[in-house]
């Protein structure tokens, strides 16, 4: 498959892609571009933010209220956690009561000297797996 | 009130109730199995709130291994201490063992070793879930 890009300061971003037909290569394209038109507001005091469901690496749950992480910072979310589980379900997976984590953003699973495990994000941001959603992130994990 | 506190105790509300129905089992159990087996009131009170207290100790200590700014081996001793301390202050107050020094020490040795082959094995455990998890990954990445 032959690609061009082209650079213009005049025109609108497009892409076109023509294939014979899907092939891996063309869902991983697909998955891409469909990922970065799915987006969420982030509220930051008095700024409104659009964010890209790819770049929000975990929601967290903090007094009752949920926030998107994002490697920009913390942006509160006007949505349920459960919500933004059953909507964002292919790319998030619930870890514990109060967050769910983006796959694409973990970095590794780490064993606690109490005898569970923990993600550790490509943020930095680290939270624990309950064990009741060991099983479920197990299975997202391909286990 | 600081989540970790909050933790221990609602993790020691949840699970602190199985404790008297487990005592209550094996207390119907001795009834059918030793001869004239027989307990006062006082004695089955006594029982049921320690085995309370016991198993919501139990499940709330686990909040220790959770708090990320203490070092590895003030959370491992928190959970041992307090863990230990419900223990023998249930076996005490049930007159399961003698108040005897040496009695309680063979207790406490008891105690250490099946604390650390559980540990063991659980960390066994988890670690080789966490290396299959990493390996997964690595393949999905």
């Amino acid at each position: 498959m032959k690609y061009r890009i082209e650079f213009s300061e005049t025109q609108n971003e497009d892409i076109v892609l023509i294939a014979r037909e899907k092939s891996p290569t063309l869902l991983k394209i697909e998955a891409i571009f469909s990922e970065s038109e799915r987006t969420v507001f982030g509220y930051e005091e008095d700024r409104v933010v659009r964010l890209a469901i790819a770049q929000i690496t975990a929601f967290t749950v903090e007094d009752a209220k949920v926030y998107a992480l994002t490697a920009e910072g913390k942006f509160r979310v006007k949505d349920r956690l459960y919500r933004l589980e059953e909507v964002f379900a292919d790319t998030f997976v619930k870890i514990n009561q109060s967050c769910l984590v983006n796959i694409a953003h973990i970095e590794r699973f780490d064993a606690t000297i109490g005898g569970a495990l923990s993600v550790t994000l490509k943020g930095g941001y680290r939270d624990y797996i309950s064990r009741r959603q060991l099983r479920t992130v197990k299975e997202r994990i391909g286990f | 009130m600081n989540k970790y506190v909050k933790a221990f105790f609602h993790r020691g509300m949840m699970f602190g109730g199985f404790g008297p129905i487990v005592v209550g089992i094996v207390y119907a159990i001795l009834e059918k199995t030793v001869p004239a087996f027989s307990l006062s009131g006082g004695q089955v009170l006594i029982a049921v709130c320690s085995v309370y207290l016991l198993v919501f100790v139990q499940a709330g200590v686990s909040v220790f291994n959770q708090i990320e700014h203490w070092p590895i081996a003030k959370s491992l001793l928190c959970h041992f201490v307090l863990l230990y301390a419900a223990y023998v202050g249930c076996y005490l107050l049930n007159d399961w063992i003698p108040f005897k020094a040496e009695i309680v020490g063979i207790f406490t040795a008891i105690f250490v070793v099946c604390y650390f082959v559980i540990w063991l094995t659980v960390y066994l455990i988890v670690k080789g879930t966490e290396k299959r998890l990493n390996r997964n990954l690595r393949r999905l990445g």
